[in-house]
């Protein structure tokens, strides 16, 4: 690996982060925070960290803008009164800031320094490397370790994404959604229409692949909540809420929570510990092929149903609150 | 390498901390902690590389880098995005009453 592209791109992330504190207009500056977004996932791709790298992809650069671009709208509507605050202006704020903020950076350096010579992997992910495919049958050890040997982690990982739910619903929703947008013009929406399936088809080999390739049920959810999000913007609210309704969102992130448990609890039943792979009722199969990994491609269903679901949600949960009047916001 | 990476993660949670001490806008407060989680990531995925590894997708070619940081890394991606997705429900909410995104006109909390 080239390490003058590292430096390069590490060049440019830090110019970038630079360039999103600094600017005063929020728009642009969240754009640039995008743009480190992708070049951390281009030097996640050069680390040899294919999974990370397409999360960070999605996620990161891409449902994370968008979310910001519903609640900078919002709160764009009125605007906020202007000026700086008189009795603590930025010049007289930024010297402190600065000074701890170059002493922590001295620190962390400091400790990190420890680190910089010859790694050697611990036993632990040495087993991990060598022994997944004859434990699990699986072919991407990361999936492996997220779905199998350490697969009560991401259980309650789930939790914490229905959690992030649970509260946003709880803090925007309660108004009557009438109000819609009429979506993007005919062009767009033609063009929209012939995406979809090809989104569609993506998200789930993302998704079912999981376990031989880079991928899962994380990227692939949220691939298609990013479908629900294209249609909530080209269509308009009302379209995407008449197709896939809020209410069967929901009970696709229950069935999968659902689905995941019982899954674990079928383990217990073969006398094999709670989310027992191939120690329970699952075989591995042959190793490669699309039935293999026991019940790694279930799990994989299950944690994309939840996430794709929930991601969905909170984004229509928002962009509802953006189409109400401000008289009529949810107390 | 490794130095270069650790330079990186420094700067860049120190840039993080300074948006957060800094800059009044509450956006600017979510970009601040935006960047923070990115030099965590960045520091585990760097801490993970092994010169001259290979993805850990199997069979592997040669030595394999460190999976486990990976996994750790997914997670905390999916969690940190949940995290400022609820940060912004909170921004809309605030707006919604003091009709600002600055902190200083947050008078209520004030005693």
């Amino acid at each position: 690996m080239s390490e003058h592209l590292l430096a390069f791109l590490y060049f440019f992330i830090l110019l970038t982060a630079f360039v999103a504190i600094f600017l005063d207009d929020l728009l642009s500056s969240f754009i640039s925070l995008s743009v480190t977004g992708v070049l951390m996932a281009t030097v996640f791709a050069l680390l040899r960290a294919p999974d990370v790298a397409l999360t960070q992809a999605i996620i990161n650069s891409g449902l994370v803008t968008s979310l910001f671009l519903v609640a900078y709208s919002r709160t764009q509507r009125t605007p906020p009164p202007a000026g700086e605050c008189v009795e603590c202006p930025f010049w007289l704020r930024w010297p402190g800031a600065a000074l701890v903020s170059a002493l922590f950076a001295a620190v962390l350096f400091r400790g990190l320094y420890v680190f910089s010579g010859e790694r050697i992997p611990g036993s632990t992910s040495a087993h991990y490397l060598s022994q997944t495919l004859e434990e699990t049958g699986a072919l991407n050890v990361v999936a492996a370790i997220l779905l199998d040997y350490r697969a009560f982690d991401t259980l309650g990982e789930t939790t914490v994404i229905f959690t992030a739910v649970f509260g946003i619903s709880l803090l925007l929703s309660g108004g009557k959604y009438v109000h819609s947008g009429h979506g993007l013009s005919f062009i767009v929406k033609r063009g929209m229409a012939l995406l979809t399936p090809f989104i569609l088809l993506y998200a789930a080999s993302i998704l079912f692949l999981g376990h031989l390739t880079p991928g899962g049920g994380f990227q692939g959810g949220s691939v298609f909540a990013t479908a629900a999000i294209l249609i909530c913007v080209v269509y308009g609210t009302n379209f995407e809420a008449a197709r896939i309704s809020p209410k069967s969102k929901e009970t696709f992130e229950a069935g999968g929570a659902v689905l995941f448990v019982f899954i674990g609890l079928l383990g217990i039943a073969w006398g094999g510990g709670f989310l027992a792979n191939l120690s329970g009722p699952f075989s591995a199969g042959t190793p490669g092929s699309l039935f293999s990994g026991g019940n790694m491609l279930l799990l994989n269903l299950a944690v994309g149903m939840k996430v794709g679901a929930g991601l969905s949600s909170i984004f229509y949960t928002m962009i509802k609150i953006l189409e109400l009047e401000d008289d009529s916001w949810p107390s | 390498m490794a130095v270069m990476s650790f330079i990186t993660v420094s700067l860049l949670f120190a840039l993080g901390l300074f948006t957060v001490l800094s800059q009044r806008n509450v956006f600017k407060t979510v970009i601040g902690l935006t960047l923070m989680e990115s030099a965590v990531l960045l520091l585990l995925i760097s801490w993970a590389y092994i010169p001259g590894g290979s993805a850990p997708i199997l069979p592997l070619q040669g030595k394999g880098v460190d999976p486990l940081p990976h996994s750790f890394t997914l997670t905390a991606i999916v969690i940190g995005a949940c995290d400022i997705a609820l940060a912004f429900a909170f921004i809309m909410k605030l707006h919604r009453f003091e009709r600002s995104v600055n902190v200083d006109d947050f008078r209520r909390l004030k005693g």
